[in-house]
């Protein structure tokens, strides 16, 4: 109710700052700022969402606007067509500059886009025939009723309103998530099957592409272009605005862009020294608060509004949990029914054999236990399994399907969840959206459906948040559902990753020392949701050293020592083993 | 002819010295600095202004310069990369490095003014031409520096414990190395010989507030060039480019520099990424 009293205010004030503003200058500087914003709206996708780096967004900027200085003045087209094919222009741009750079430590994406800028205000300068040279070029204006100030104002507040709804919509549903998990954990977004690459250069393309249009308002509303507006420092002022405000934050960003344009706008001298100010800014940002003041007030909020915290332990409804798991698997496709399979894997760092021609067979409702000592190669088995290294010999197999060359996010598709000895969350989001990341490899809508709030999207939302809901409740999580996954306990945040790989609606389940740090109440807690589990019909694989726990738990044992497997059966043989006796549980 | 190649040799020693001031941040930190070219910036500007402001001796330019290298990369790391490499949070260094770079060439801007001043003349030297000394002082100084650079590294045990932090920053901790003292020195050595760079340089680039951006991107194409950690690669990568630059700027005119260098960049990213004499090691997210 307050929020959309609020925003109903909001937009109220934007629509009729026209006929408060008086005075015309004030109008201009407030539609620059509306420019701006339309390309900082989906900049702050980029950099606040997915911590991609762009420096050189100015030059995309620069080739909007001539872009539409060129096809709407020299070659007469129309103005509306020559904003959109500006914006083209510039997603292909980011398509042609993302494709080779995004694969790579973010540093060499920086240094492409800041040399990309530092190009194109050479080539405006130089192409005379083109750009008309260091003279610059007239902008065109738009047709009646937006060839006014005032007109012009509401045609960019209208576009820069369209753009924030749709990166509105990307933020709330699954997009939102995928993004803000490859920029915490990488690690994380991979193991839920997030396309890490495609996804970055998705949202730069987008982002391009609003570049572009922001680039055709600015010739515009300037009415004219020469190539020193475009210099790298303009870059500044955008990541400025948007660290000031809080990455991953919608809104926030505009803040900072409103203030800092105004500023230098209103306050003359201040003009001098402006690029100075915002590099202050931000480095004082960077180093204080570097989830920007967006954050630090939300984080406040978020504690005014929390009881204080105390511990509880985690009891989990079995019963409930039960019902979660079997009643998502009703959701999709049946089980395949098939072993998970790793055949004579070896795996070497260096000169070091980690993983000696190791064989493995998981099925389908067993609970396989993995013990060894350490440095056994245990985890390094388990990362082959699931795909985070590649094996130098042997063949990962699931039933008759190939696993082996394939990557980590087709192993999670096809339903092989994973946790993760240190908990892998992602600290920004709360614990209700790191369990909806489970529901990743379910969901088909695309980038653009999501940026309109299609139909599907809303619905797969609902889904997974439904079943995400479930899976947390059953294991006990519900009453923290909207607490931020960093500041649970070291337990809470074991159960949560178990409660992610759930909501994956997994065939396996690979668990990494789940018991580590736990008391003994606690571990047997985890023993009867490992149980509840299998009957459910996923395969466990569970490396651990609490022994007593896994012969308790566990169906069949493998025991490795330097990555070899020394004993492999039913636990009651295995833990009389001599051999294993001798190398890791001792007399 | 010759001059073109002589001019490229120049431009080439230019940045693999950037290059090679890279590695030294990097070695120790893992950090590579927006802000490397600025170093060469206040180099030339520092010797420029008390030679011909204050019209003391080329000796006591070259002090002045080599001082104000030196401060300026403590400072760095003290300031920008020292609280930000505990979060080892990538997205933050490269933006703390932008905003200290940025802040630094706009002071000097606002200070010494926006317009490219004459550098001194370093040694009295009658002719001009492809013996120049403005060619030949870089090409020297690069190869020093270079040399230098592989000595300090395999003789000394402090360029050692460089090499065992650019491996293992945590391990050469835990064998008591101070890790935060290291990296300061590190980052002392790297402004000392970015502004050294500029100094040899300071005749081609004239001492421009705006050199700094452009080097530190030409710097580190060369670095990637190269390969990261490579002295050698820092060096031929340098001048690879440098070649490229001056035969461009010969046959298509000036302003097609920068578009030659990317698009060196973007072929090698696509083709090598982990430079000619890098090891496989770049991370692949």
């Amino acid at each position: 109710m307050i929020r959309s009293i609020t925003l109903a205010l909001g937009i109220a004030l934007v629509a009729g700052l026209p006929f408060i503003a008086g005075n015309l200058y004030y109008l201009h500087i407030a539609t620059m700022i509306g420019v701006y914003w339309v390309l900082i709206a989906t900049l702050n996708l980029l950099v606040g969402f997915t911590g991609t780096l762009s420096v050189g967004h100015v030059g995309l900027l620069a080739v909007g606007a001539y872009a539409f200085c060129i096809l709407a003045g020299t070659f007469g087209w129309n103005p509306y067509l020559a904003l959109l094919a500006g914006g083209v222009i510039c997603a292909l741009l980011g398509l042609l500059l993302g494709l080779p750079s995004l694969r790579l430590p973010g540093f060499y994406f920086a240094m492409l886009t800041l040399a990309f800028g530092l190009i194109v205000s050479e080539l405006a300068l130089a192409e005379q025939w083109l750009t008309n040279g260091s003279v610059g070029l007239q902008a065109p204006e738009f047709p009646a009723p937006f060839n006014t100030p005032h007109g012009l104002y509401w045609l960019v507040v209208g576009i820069g309103g369209f753009i924030t709804w749709m990166t509105w919509n990307l933020a709330r549903f699954m997009w939102g998530r995928a993004m803000v998990a490859l920029r915490d954990s990488t690690v994380a977004a991979q193991s839920v099957a997030v396309p890490i690459y495609r996804t970055k250069l998705i949202v730069f393309v987008f982002s391009g592409f609003s570049a572009g249009l922001a680039g055709g308002l600015y010739a515009t509303s300037q009415s004219y272009i020469t190539p020193d507006a475009f210099v790298v420092n303009v870059g500044i002022y955008f990541f400025v605005a948007i660290i000031i405000g809080g990455r991953g934050l919608i809104l926030g960003p505009f803040v900072g862009a409103a203030v800092l344009a105004a500023l230098p706008a209103l306050v003359g001298p201040l003009a001098k020294y402006g690029t100075f100010f915002y590099g202050l800014v931000l480095l004082v940002v960077v180093l204080v608060i570097p989830g920007g003041f967006g954050e630090l007030i939300g984080g406040l909020a978020a504690r005014l509004r929390q009881a204080p915290h105390k511990h509880t332990s985690v009891v989990p409804d079995l019963e409930k949990l039960r019902h979660a798991i079997t009643h998502a698997h009703d959701y999709g496709n049946a089980r395949a029914g098939v072993a998970l399979e790793a055949e004579k894997v070896t795996r070497r760092f260096g000169g070091l054999v980690a993983v000696d021609a190791v064989s493995l067979e998981l099925r389908p409702g067993e609970v396989h236990g993995l013990i060894g000592p350490n440095g056994s190669g245990k985890t390094t088995l388990l990362n082959l399994i699931s795909g985070y290294y590649s094996v130098d010999g042997g063949a990962i197999r699931l039933g008759t399907r190939e696993l082996t060359g394939t990557g980590v996010q087709p192993r999670a598709r096809l339903g092989i969840a994973r946790t993760f000895q240190t908990p892998k969350l992602v600290r920004a989001l709360s614990v209700l959206d790191n369990a909806m990341l489970g529901g990743w490899p379910d969901v088909r809508s695309g980038f653009m459906e999501t940026a309109f709030a299609g139909p599907r999207p809303r619905r797969e939302e609902r889904e997974i948040r439904a079943r995400a809901r479930a899976m947390l409740e059953g294991i006990g999580l519900g009453d923290v559902l909207g607490r931020r996954a960093e500041v649970l306990e070291h337990t809470a945040q074991r159960f949560l990753e178990i409660a992610r790989a759930l909501t994956m609606r997994p065939d396996f389940i690979l668990l990494d020392e789940p018991a580590g740090g736990l008391t003994t109440a606690e571990i047997a807690t985890l023993g009867d949701i490992i149980g509840v589990i299998r009957d459910a019909g996923i395969g466990v694989l569970l490396v651990e050293h609490h022994t007593d726990f896994v012969f308790r738990t566990c169906d069949r044992v493998t025991t490795l020592n330097l990555g070899r497997i020394i004993a492999h059966g039913l636990p009651k043989d295995v833990s009389r083993d001599p051999e294993v006796v001798r190398v890791y549980l001792g007399a | 002819m010759l001059l073109v190649i002589v001019n490229g040799l120049a431009l080439g020693g230019l940045y693999g010295m950037t290059a090679l001031v890279y590695n030294v941040m990097y070695s120790t930190s893992k950090v590579l600095s927006f802000g490397t070219g600025q170093f060469a910036m206040v180099g030339g500007i520092v010797t420029a202004f008390v030679v011909l402001n204050l019209h003391l001796p080329l000796l006591i330019g070259l002090a002045a310069c080599l001082v104000a290298g030196g401060l300026f990369g403590w400072a760095s790391e003290w300031i920008a990369v020292r609280r930000i490499v505990a979060a080892s949070d990538e997205h933050l260094w490269v933006l703390s490095t932008l905003a200290l770079s940025t802040m630094v060439q706009e002071a000097m801007g606002l200070w010494w003014g926006t317009d490219p001043t004459p550098f001194p003349r370093l040694i009295r030297q009658e002719f001009a031409g492809a013996w120049d000394q403005k060619f030949w002082f870089p090409i020297v100084f690069s190869v020093v520096m270079a040399v230098g650079l592989e000595l300090f590294y395999r003789r000394t045990m402090t360029g050692k414990v460089f090499i065992a932090m650019s491996e293992d920053s945590f391990a050469a901790r835990a064998r008591g190395v101070a890790t935060d003292r290291m990296r300061s020195l590190s980052y002392v050595i790297a402004g000392v010989l970015g502004a050294l760079s500029g100094f040899a340089a300071g005749q081609l680039t004239f001492a421009d507030f705006s050199l700094g951006i452009g080097l530190g991107l030409s710097g580190f194409i060369a670095l990637a060039l190269g390969g990261i950690g490579s002295s050698l690669g820092a060096l031929v990568g340098g001048v690879m480019l440098g070649m490229m630059i001056a035969f461009t700027d010969h046959y298509f005119g000036a302003e097609y520099q920068k578009t030659i260098a990317i698009g060196l960049l973007v072929l090698l990213l696509v083709v090598r990424p982990q430079g000619l004499f890098g090891t496989n090691r770049v991370r692949h997210v």
